[in-house]
């Protein structure tokens, strides 16, 4: 029986429900693994996922769900949808985002997000905020290795 | 609603933090190596850099060999058709060194080729070549030694790699032609085993006039029959490291041709210039060919034909590149100097509308070996 529903119901960690259509859920390999392994019914716990961030990936899955279906959207506009989709999300959100992809495994999701903080590479101060990663070589390293790298930051 | 979790990237597992990376343009992620030692261990870690080369997005940079050193070529273009001033200019030195020699400095005399972010560069010795590959980005360098200098033929050397599923088996090709009997010579010598070769069962026909470019795999030249190089007809000759032969001629538009490009990776281009005769003028023009990867016969298009009412009339060690965006060329030319004795280092920026001379300033003329080239960096092991 279940498997002529097309509705789903994906609970979030903070226990918010989002009715989707199957079609749209079955994007992420985690969740069509449950679906098929769990026989969970209908509803489907998703424990790493805040219902903030799920409405976003839902947001995606959506608008992919949709092109992929009838094809009426060029990959062009899905594009320019996918570059609006992150250009406005902040580092924290970025960072949740590729954390939900990954553990719902959305390939083409995880994709984005990972390039939408590899694309902020490009503005070195902005990324050096961003990376909040602890420093452990020597000062005397640490001075080689930007000696070597000089060239590399005159444009 | 729960509150989300304020994250930065330390709060990321490490395959996702390489993921990120691996799709980080290798100039961008040459910078952040001093980030922490993880991060700076990914310029040795071949399964890493090997995925960089497949997916990191393509940046361009553009280097310039003058006396002997490499520099970074910082060209700006934005706004060149609202009449901005083009922003040129030679910027660090991109300094080859070799730990094994207690951080000497060495003298580059030629930059004969450059392939997946590879150079193919000899040092000035006294007694013979010295050829070196040399990965920029990641400093990584592979020291050659090749046979005595011989002043009898004119030496040129390419790089290239045998397509190989699991990797890229790097060679070099060592084209010999003698002056007395104009007799070509052929050696391979492959990183897989450290030595050279020689390639008997060819025997070309034709001699190459021109620096090659590489394309996935196999080197380019324009070349022209023997004994018939200044009026017979050109054409673009290939050379494949993984079968080790060279493909048939491929026809160039009409025109002689002065000096030959890559563009995006992807394509060729030629560009010629043909002087009026007894006047000063002279018409440069620039094609740009098929996709010759995809499809096998080539066909060209005009990029640009400009009229220059100049008294440049260029050698044939011109270098250059084209921008698309800009539908401008940036070309590159070392002309000596009577007054000075020097040779005088010019890029100039050709459009439908536009002539721009920017001057980079002198070098020494004993050695004509300025050369500028447009690649894109990478994290290849050598």
């Amino acid at each position: 029986m279940s498997k002529s529903e097309k509705k789903i119901v994906l609970k979030s960690l903070d226990n918010e429900a989002f009715e989707v259509e199957k079609a749209v859920a079955l994007q992420s390999q985690t969740i069509w693994v449950m679906c098929e392994d769990k026989c969970v019914g209908n509803e489907i716990p998703l424990e790493n996922v805040t219902g903030q961030i799920l409405a976003k990936v839902i947001d995606y899955c959506k608008k992919h769900a949709v092109v992929d279906g009838d094809g009426d959207e060029s990959s062009e506009e899905l594009k320019n949808w996918d570059t609006e989709f992150t250009k406005n999300m902040d580092q924290s959100t970025l960072f949740n985002m590729i954390l939900a992809a990954n553990y719902l495994n959305i390939k083409s999701l995880l994709n984005l997000t990972c390039q939408a903080v590899a694309d902020k590479t490009k503005t070195i101060d902005e990324f050096h905020t961003f990376l909040n990663i602890e420093n452990n070589f020597t000062p005397e390293e640490e001075a080689q290795i930007c000696q070597e790298n000089l060239w590399a930051f005159d444009d | 609603m729960k509150r989300l979790r304020s994250l930065s990237m330390s709060d990321l597992p490490w395959d996702l933090i390489e993921e990120i990376l691996s799709k980080v343009p290798a100039i961008f992620l040459k910078r952040l190596r001093s980030t922490c030692k993880q991060w700076n261990m990914l310029f040795s870690d071949q399964v890493f850099t090997r995925t960089h080369f497949d997916i990191a997005a393509k940046q361009y940079l553009v280097l310039m060999l003058i006396d002997f050193k490499v520099y970074f070529l910082s060209v700006n273009l934005r706004g060149l058709h609202d009449n901005i001033d083009p922003s040129i200019e030679l910027k660090g030195e991109v300094s080859l060194t070799n730990h094994h020699y207690h951080s000497n400095q060495f003298e580059i005399s030629e930059v004969f080729d450059h392939c997946n972010g590879l150079l193919l560069c000899s040092l000035c010795t006294n007694m013979s070549t010295r050829l070196v590959v040399w990965n920029p980005c990641t400093g990584q360098t592979k020291w050659i030694q090749t046979k005595c200098v011989d002043n009898r033929y004119e030496e040129s050397y390419a790089l290239g790699y045998e397509n190989n599923k699991s990797c890229h088996n790097y060679k070099i090709l060592r084209f010999l032609e003698f002056y007395d009997t104009s007799e070509s010579e052929l050696e391979i010598y492959e990183f897989s085993s450290n030595s050279w070769r020689v390639l008997d069962s060819l025997t070309p026909d034709f001699a190459i006039q021109l620096q090659g470019v590489s394309l996935k795999g196999k080197t380019y030249w324009v070349a022209a029959d023997k004994g018939n190089q200044f009026l017979g007809n050109k054409f673009l000759i290939s050379f494949d490291f993984t079968t080790e032969t060279f493909g048939p001629h491929m026809c160039l538009p009409h025109g002689d041709f002065y000096a030959l490009s890559l563009v995006r990776e992807e394509r060729h281009s030629v560009l010629s210039q043909d002087e009026e005769a007894s006047t000063i003028a002279s018409t440069i023009e620039i094609w740009i060919s098929n996709n010759i990867t995809e499809s096998k016969a080539i066909s060209w298009s005009r990029f640009l034909k400009v009229k220059l009412n100049t008294h440049q009339f260029w050698n044939r060690d011109i270098s250059f590149f084209i921008d698309e965006e800009n539908k401008v060329a940036v070309c590159f030319e070392e002309i000596f100097q009577e007054e000075s004795d020097n040779n005088n280092n010019i890029v100039y920026i050709i459009g439908e509308d536009i002539f721009r001379e920017v001057n980079l300033g002198d070098s020494d003329a004993e050695r004509w070996s300025s050369r500028m080239f447009s690649y894109i960096p990478s994290l290849v092991q050598i």
